[in-house]
Parts: C-alpha cells; sequence; structure tokens
C-alpha cells in the first residue's frame, strides 16, 4: 500500500506541474484539458483512498506516526476551498507543495 | 452578412415598440445570442419585440467564464427583465438549457410575466451523452481540479441533423459563437441553479409551456417533466420531440418547435382581444 501510495503521489505530482505550466500559458487544448482534468481526479481519488488505507494500516500494525497523513487527505479540500481562478499558478504551486511534503513523509515509512 | 453582424444585431435589440408585446431569450451554457438567432428572428417577425443578451462571461474568452458565478447569471436576468418588463404589456420569456432554468427562476421571482417558454429545459445532467466520469465531480469540485476539469463539446453538438451538424462544427470555428467546452466551474454553477429552481419550483404561477427532446443528449426528460409536474400554473403544456437531440432550435424539428411557441404565445394575444371586445 505504501509502495502504491508513493507511485500515486508521484504522478499526482508530476500531472500537478504540467497543469501549472498550462496555467502560466493560459493557452490549453480542451480535449487534452478534459483528459488531464479526468486522470487527476481519477489520481486524486485514489491518493485520498491510498491514504486512508495506509493510515488504517499503520494503525493494525500500531504506527500511529501514519496518523499524520490524514493531514494530506485534508489539504486539497482546504486549497481548493481557498483557490480562484486568477490565483490558480498561486494555488496550484501550494498543492504540489503539500504533495512533495507528503512524498517525504511516505518514503520516510519505508 | 458576417455572423458577428447578426450577433450585433441581436445585442442591439430588435425593437417594435408600438405592438407592446416582446421576449427576452436566454441562451444556454457557453452559447452566446447566436444560437438564438433564427428563433429571434421567427418571433420578430411575428410582431414580438425580441431582445436577448449574452449571459455574464459568456461569448468572450474562457478566463472570462471561471470568474462568474450562477448568482451572476440570475442577477443578469432579473436586471435585463426589470429594466424591459415596464414598457410592454405582455411579456414573455423564453430560453433553452441554461436559458431555460434561468426562465424558470424568473418565472418564480417574478409574478407578471405573461408566460414562460423552457427549450430543453436543464435541471438535472443526466443525457445520454454525459460521461460517467461525472460521478468523480464531488471530488473534482471539492479541490482545485475544479480549474482543470473540463467536458469538451460532444461531437453531435447536441444536433441529431447532420448536415446542420457540420454547418454548426465549422461556425463554431470561425466566430465568437460558443465555447468549445464546458468548464467544471461552469457546470457546477448550472447544477446549482437547478438545485435551486427545483427548490422553488412551486412559486411559478404563470403560464408556461415545456418542449423537451425524448433524445436530448445532455438533459433527459425528467427536468422538463419535474417543472410541468411541480409549477403551481394553472397553464402548462409539455411538448415532447422525437427527432431532434437538445438543440432543439436547429434540428429536425426546429420548424414544428417555433410554431408551438407561436401557437402557444397567440394564445394569450387571442385572450387579450378577446377581453378587450368583450
Amino acid at each position: 500500500m505504501l509502495y502504491l501510495s508513493i507511485v500515486i503521489n508521484v504522478l499526482l505530482i508530476l500531472c500537478f506541474i504540467i497543469c501549472y505550466i498550462y496555467s502560466l500559458k493560459k493557452v490549453i487544448n480542451p480535449k487534452f484539458k478534459a483528459k488531464l482534468g479526468l486522470f487527476l481526479c481519477g489520481l486524486m481519488i485514489i491518493y485520498f483512498f491510498c491514504l486512508i488505507l495506509t493510515i488504517l494500516f499503520g494503525f493494525i500494525f500500531h504506527n500511529y506516526l501514519t496518523l499524520i497523513l490524514l493531514l494530506f487527505v485534508i489539504t486539497p479540500f482546504i486549497i481548493g476551498y481557498y483557490a480562484s481562478y486568477k490565483k490558480i499558478a498561486k494555488y496550484t504551486f501550494i498543492q504540489i507543495s503539500f504533495l512533495v511534503m507528503s512524498l517525504t513523509i511516505l518514503v520516510m515509512f519505508l | 452578412m458576417s455572423d458577428n453582424i447578426d450577433i450585433e444585431l441581436l445585442h442591439n435589440e430588435i425593437t417594435n415598440i408600438q405592438d407592446k408585446k416582446a421576449v427576452l431569450l436566454f441562451h444556454g451554457l457557453t452559447g452566446s445570442p447566436f444560437e438564438m438567432k433564427k428563433y429571434a428572428h421567427f418571433l420578430f417577425d411575428k410582431g414580438y419585440d425580441v431582445f436577448c443578451y449574452s449571459f455574464p462571461g459568456h461569448g468572450n474568452r474562457i478566463d472570462e467564464i471561471e470568474t462568474v458565478t450562477w448568482q451572476d447569471w440570475c442577477n443578469f436576468s432579473q436586471e435585463k427583465y426589470n429594466l424591459l418588463r415596464k414598457s410592454y404589456n405582455q411579456f414573455f420569456v423564453s430560453g433553452l438549457c441554461l436559458g431555460a432554468a434561468i426562465a424558470v427562476y424568473l418565472g418564480e421571482h417574478n409574478n407578471d410575466i405573461t408566460g414562460i417558454i423552457a427549450l430543453s429545459t436543464t435541471l438535472f445532467l443526466d443525457g445520454f451523452c454525459i460521461p460517467w466520469t461525472v460521478s468523480f465531480l464531488p471530488v473534482a469540485l471539492n479541490t482545485i481540479v475544479k480549474f482543470y476539469y473540463t467536458f469538451p463539446e460532444d461531437e453531435c453538438y447536441g444536433v441529431k441533423n447532420e448536415r446542420t451538424r457540420k454547418s454548426l462544427a465549422k461556425v463554431m470555428l470561425k466566430a465568437d459563437v460558443g465555447m468549445d467546452n464546458y468548464p467544471l466551474n461552469c457546470v457546477a454553477g448550472l447544477l446549482k441553479l437547478s438545485k435551486n429552481v427545483r427548490k422553488n419550483i412551486k412559486k411559478v404561477t404563470c403560464p408556461i409551456l415545456c418542449i423537451h427532446s425524448k433524445y436530448d443528449n445532455l438533459a433527459s426528460t425528467k427536468g422538463a417533466k419535474f417543472v410541468i409536474k411541480n409549477v403551481s400554473s394553472k397553464i402548462k403544456k409539455y411538448v415532447e420531440l422525437d427527432n431532434s437531440y437538445h438543440m432543439v432550435l436547429y434540428d429536425n424539428e426546429k420548424i414544428f418547435v417555433m410554431n408551438t411557441v407561436n401557437e402557444f404565445l397567440n394564445e394569450f394575444v387571442q385572450q387579450k382581444e378577446l377581453a378587450g371586445i368583450a
């Protein structure tokens, strides 16, 4: 589960970097944007499930430190709440930063 | 005449003040007054003053539609309604897709509307072209993904007639007649508006005509049937089409749609004339 979480995390970072570049360009092919958005959304759902399962497994094996991952389940929703289209690049950067942090923590659990 | 000039013509209001009867038209989501052009000219030829404005954020760049909310669309329509209503004895509102939802919204908040004509009312996104990925919406809407998620325009353009579809595809490429995708934020706005309209539907008391295709690719007949079932209007009429998709004003049954609208409008004009004679 931990390995899967790491892979999904890396993919999410890459996807958001592509989004970040496009948000700076402001010009994007709608069909590509649709596929990217869909892929991003699917990854995000898997990411949440992986983190929650990692926390649950952590509890089963008495590794209560995994509880810190809960922070990364909540932050995308907090960022989403405050994000606005005008400041999309800034908020995408914040999201990427949180993903890098979660990746670092996941690697530490290995 | 180029397409752009025609759009300007609609923006500048086709007026014929002495008749004192008018129709305020609303276009669909990510569309523009261009899609109401034929309908507007049809109504104008029948003696109605026709007004059709572009919704906030529509008809321009994608950036602008991302920054507007459904309340902006409602406030805009209400403003236009307030501005125009006092000049006319008979005032109808009509719309397609989002426009139909807005027309019903106006009906809920204004008791002095003579009649509503709702075409392809979109209160539920459940047409046969809606992808299964729409179930991802709750996650996308609450995260930053909402700004990166979009629904590209379906290849059928909401039109069953292949010839019309091809010409629409060409027009979409060369003019500012609409967007080629539906940003998620915008779809979310439509869903919130639909929820609000459904909640207050009983407040509609004016006569209403709903025209909806059985094979609408974006919204099934559920929305239109919901409206007809729940409005408090004494006069309500539901017409179902069976050879069109969502864009009923451009599809195989466009003439039937316009004639049905004309019949509905004429009922009021005749009633008014009879009342005058009496």
